[in-house]
């Protein structure tokens, strides 16, 4: 079997591990570049960067992506020529590794999208070296000695004023089975302090224990509750100070989201006064059998109060898709950096806002488009030193990343301090292109011209920014996903694009029907089934429409008649020969929505549909389909209950053909 | 039953190599992500044989080696060095700290599992 | 006329005093509006209708991102509807966190008015319920009604369709 097909179970792990590792080398690289050789740190860096390749490039041979392999394999080997003693020599470039990670970046961004894996012999053979001579084995520390850079945290440590505290751990069966392992331990003296060393030691038998070297900032002590959790320590000497703070993980960027435990807690208490809410109504449910009556107030509190409870838990679900905006920013920035090497800028990255969260999915989304204006700003913005210095600017140009949240919105900034737009060239291209354009554009006209298709102000294709997609694609990404597009410049200046999006975004895969002339959306993991239905294979049966159906009897609701729409547009109004039914519903009792044509399949993004004026059974929500028009979504789990209540009014209002006795004729 | 204790920190290989393990029949996996981890796990439960990743942070995997064969209760146990380094200065230092086995990754989803069951057959 | 007109014809108040309108017109009256409620005009392009909506909602639109009610206001205040014309704008106004579009014959104007210069609506003042008139002003020689956006936005008292019966029944469709 392929290795591809043997562990295609776990490919949104391999994705989601492979973007991990990807972030720690971004992380790594920029760490490295600032700080320069700083030892011992530059040589846990470069061990750092070692393992990320390493691990890429295990998995990656593991599901045979051959050309991520080879990559990851090819910087490793020349990360072993250029640091042979396990740091990188002062002064030498790391181009190679940050031209090497982009590339792999691209090479799973590939794989992802199921397109075809990237060529990357060009890179492989150029970056070659002679054979590599291989590091060596990593020494153990003697017991109770300090490697290196162990020492230098414990001087570092010292300087500050923390204390140093010795602890044991024993783990114990019953404690691992509880969580309270070696690794839950490191995590919680992290949070408290600066782990300075960990050393393993055999016990009598199959035993071990665990001695830890802490340094605790002022304040910081251990909790006594921890030493019935196999923790032993005694009591610390004085000492004050300020904490360490642990180190934060890279977010995962895939189809997986990590979710913090105060997040899942919320989510479950929510659930917990659903389920309270839900037995309350059970009992004066068994109240009102028992000859109680049914109480409408109390009903309808409940009713009220469950309204609330789901309205609560669903916006609670959406914010696990919540992520940091500095995710994104940080690969900007590693972006930016690129390209402004590339064309000989000098730039500098602000950035604020990056703890405003936003919907993974739309930061995913909108990625591409965030990064075509900052190569845009580097490229074409921001100038060249020395034309800076001659207009009197720093030699440093800045960019700026900004986010800010204003209720169901998010805003992002992407500023530079360049040449801005000059609005006459602009125009008088324009016009060149034959455009209709006012004399002097304010800066929304000049947007649009911009966004205009295959607008162009460079004739030669600037490699760094021409990847392909123009302003035009920028602003029809962000529209998109509910978003828009807005700039300010001013020329000599600078210029300001902001991107507003929704918070929260969800897509789904619908399909799109016609019905009286109006073309509806349905998400399909709300379809069962799709029948083609003959109009002379529906049958009456007392008061409702029918068709057989797998052996059952499938009630047909007729979406056109419900919605009134029986005068849409010269579509065939009256019956059809035969027309497609949505079967929906559960498939203990589904029901079938009959509609006039199928109009394809569409991922569509879903827009809420909140505002009272239009909230009527059966529309869900709504949605834009490419052409700015906007298309309902239909709900159809409330279209089956609306179907089963219009039956029984029909049948209490008694129809001229039911056969069922009713209690009066209409 | 036979239990296997996986070592290595990225936690999509440890499910790579339990996924290429199942075949074996009646077995129990633990799980450890680092090297201090691997000693916890061994202490703690009856592991009948190892699989180790060398290059973890915290720990290499060369360093849980020395550590393990350095004691009385472990100097026995099977342990298999899975690891991306194919040359052969690895693999002999592997060797000498007392590996039983050096394979290299990435490796064949049919291959692994007859290995370790001729290991756990020989034990 | 000009604006500077309107707002130098509007009486002594001194320029300080003034807040800001927008002027549109609705079956041959013009109406005033504070501009802080609407957030901006837009042309009016396709408008998707929602069945079984209220029938002063003629659907929905995608303005910025948003999908937004529309609700032509000749049917709202019980004036007959009119094919929507090419001067027609959609006033899109935010009140309490929603955002609403009101469909108008046409907006271009802008002008000053002083609040005390307000005059409460006389009585009897055609096809318009007294509450959504806050009152009515002189700008120039002309009479301006001002509106009071308040009970616009409310669903209250707005007829909801309700659907039809004969949706699952076969043969003619009856009148709900």
């Amino acid at each position: 079997m392929e290795p591809g097909q043997f562990f295609g179970g776990l490919m949104d792990d391999y994705f989601a591990e492979c973007d991990e590792h990807l972030a720690s080398l971004r992380r790594l690289l920029m760490e490295l570049e600032q700080d320069g050789a700083a030892r011992p740190f530059a040589e846990e860096r470069v061990r750092g960067i070692f393992r990320a390749l390493h691990t890429l490039k295990g998995l990656s041979g593991m599901v045979g992506f051959a050309e991520s392999e080879a990559v990851a394999h090819a910087l490793e080997a020349w990360l072993r020529g250029a640091a042979p003693e396990g740091f990188v020599p002062p002064g030498a470039s790391l181009d190679v590794l940050f031209e090497g990670t982009a590339l792999l970046e691209r090479c799973l961004h590939a794989r992802r999208a199921d397109a075809a894996p990237l060529e990357v012999e060009a890179f492989v053979s150029r970056i070659r070296r002679a054979p590599p001579r291989p590091a060596g084995v990593a020494p153990a520390p003697a017991a109770g000695g300090l490697s290196a850079a162990e020492a230098l945290r414990l001087e570092a440590a010292l300087a500050r004023g923390d204390r140093v505290q010795e602890l044991e751990f024993v783990p114990t069966p019953e404690g691992v089975a509880r969580g309270v392992g070696v690794e839950a331990v490191r995590g919680r003296l992290s949070e408290r302090g600066e782990i300075l060393q960990v050393v393993p030691r055999v016990l009598p038998g199959r035993g071990v224990a665990f001695r830890f070297v802490v340094a605790l900032a002022e304040g910081r002590d251990l909790p006594d509750a921890w030493r019935a959790d196999g923790l032993s320590w005694e009591a610390p000497r004085a000492g004050p100070r300020e904490e360490a703070a642990a180190p934060v993980p890279g977010a995962a960027a895939s189809n997986v989201v990590r979710v913090g435990l105060p997040r899942l807690d919320e989510l479950l208490r929510m659930v917990g006064e659903l389920v309270i809410s839900r037995s309350r109504l059970d009992d004066l449910l068994r109240g009102s059998w028992n000859g109680g009556g049914v109480p409408l107030d109390a009903l309808e509190e409940i009713n009220a109060g469950m309204e609330r409870q789901l309205r609560d838990l669903r916006e609670g679900v959406m914010r696990v898709r919540l992520v940091a905006v500095g995710e994104a920013f940080e690969r900007m920035r590693f972006v930016v950096r690129d390209v402004a090497v590339g064309a000989g800028k000098e730039v500098r990255v602000e950035m604020r806002g990056q703890d405003t969260e936003l919907d993974k999915l739309v930061v995913e989304r909108m990625l591409e488009p965030l990064l075509h204006l900052v190569r845009n700003a580097v490229s074409h913005g921001i100038e060249l030193p020395a034309e800076r210095e001659a207009a009197g600017k720093p030699r440093q140009g800045r960019l700026l990343l900004a986010a800010s949240a204003a209720g169901e919105r998010v805003r992002i900034e992407v500023a530079d301090d360049g040449r801005g737009i000059d609005p006459g060239a602009v125009a008088a291209r324009a016009r060149a292109q034959g455009l209709a354009v006012a004399d002097a554009p304010d800066d929304a006209a000049l947007l649009e011209i911009l966004c205009t298709p295959g607008f162009s102000t460079r004739e030669v294709a600037d490699l760094a920014s021409g990847r392909g997609i123009g302003m035009d694609v920028v602003r029809s990404t962000l529209r998109a996903l509910g978003g828009e597009l807005s700039m300010a410049s001013e020329a000599g200046r600078g210029t300001r694009f902001a991107v507003e999006l929704p918070l929260t975004l969800m897509i789904v895969d619908a399909l799109l029907v016609r019905i009286g002339g109006q073309t509806m959306a349905v998400p399909q993991p709300a379809l069962l089934e799709v029948i083609q239905v003959e109009a002379d294979e529906v049958v009456t049966l007392e008061n409702n429409e029918v068709v057989r159906y797998r052996g059952k009897v499938l009630p047909l609701l007729r979406l056109r008649r419900l919605f009134a729409l029986e005068d849409g547009g010269g579509e065939g109004s009256g019956a059809r020969a035969s027309f497609p039914v949505l079967v929906v519903g559960s498939e203990a009792q589904p029901t079938g929505l009959a509609v006039d044509r199928l109009a394809g399949l569409r991922e569509i993004v879903v827009r809420p549909l909140a505002d009272p004026l239009v909230s009527v059974p059966g529309i869900a929500a709504a949605t834009e389909l490419g052409d700015g028009r906007v298309c309902l979504i239909l709900d159809a789990a409330a279209l089956v209950q609306l179907g089963h209540r219009l039956r029984e009014a029909a049948a209490v209002s008694g129809g001229a053909s039911s056969s069922r006795p009713t209690a009066g004729v209409a | 039953m036979t239990n296997i204790l996986v070592v290595d920190d990225s936690a999509t290989m440890r499910r790579m190599v339990m996924a290429a393990l199942r075949g074996l029949g009646d077995v129990g996996f633990h799980e450890a992500q680092s090297g201090l981890e691997a000693i916890e796990r061994l202490s703690v439960h009856p592991v009948d044989l190892v699989l180790l990743d060398l290059n973890m942070p915290d720990m290499h995997g060369l360093e849980v080696l020395r550590f393990l064969r350095a004691h009385r209760a472990f100097e026995k146990l099977p342990v298999v060095v899975l690891t991306t380094r194919g040359d052969e200065e690895s693999r002999a230092a592997a060797l000498g700290e007392g590996a039983t086995l050096y394979l290299t990754k990435p490796f064949a989803p049919g291959d692994l599992a007859p290995r370790v069951r001729e290991l756990l057959e020989r034990g | 006329m000009s604006v500077e007109e309107n707002a130098a014809g509007a009486g002594a108040a001194a320029p300080a005093a003034t807040e800001p309108f927008i002027l549109f017109e609705l079956a041959g009256a013009t109406y005033a509006v504070r501009s802080a409620e609407i957030q901006q005009l837009e042309m009016v392009e396709a408008v998707t209708p929602v069945p079984n909506a209220p029938a002063a909602v003629d659907g929905v639109v995608s303005v910025r991102g948003q999908v937004i009610p529309v609700v032509n206001l000749r049917a709202r205040f019980g004036f007959e509807r009119v094919a929507v014309g090419l001067r027609a704008r959609l006033l899109v106004a935010r009140r309490d966190g929603r955002t609403v579009g009101f469909l108008v014959d046409s907006a271009r104007e802008f002008a000053r008015i002083d609040p005390a210069s307000i005059r409460p609506p006389p009585e009897g003042i055609t096809g318009l319920n007294g509450r959504y008139l806050e009152g009515t002003a002189q700008l120039g020689g002309r009479l301006v009604l001002v509106l009071d956006m308040t009970d616009l936005f409310s669903p209250d008292g707005v007829e909801f369709a309700s659907p039809s019966p004969a949706a699952s029944e076969p043969g003619e469709s009856l009148d709900p």
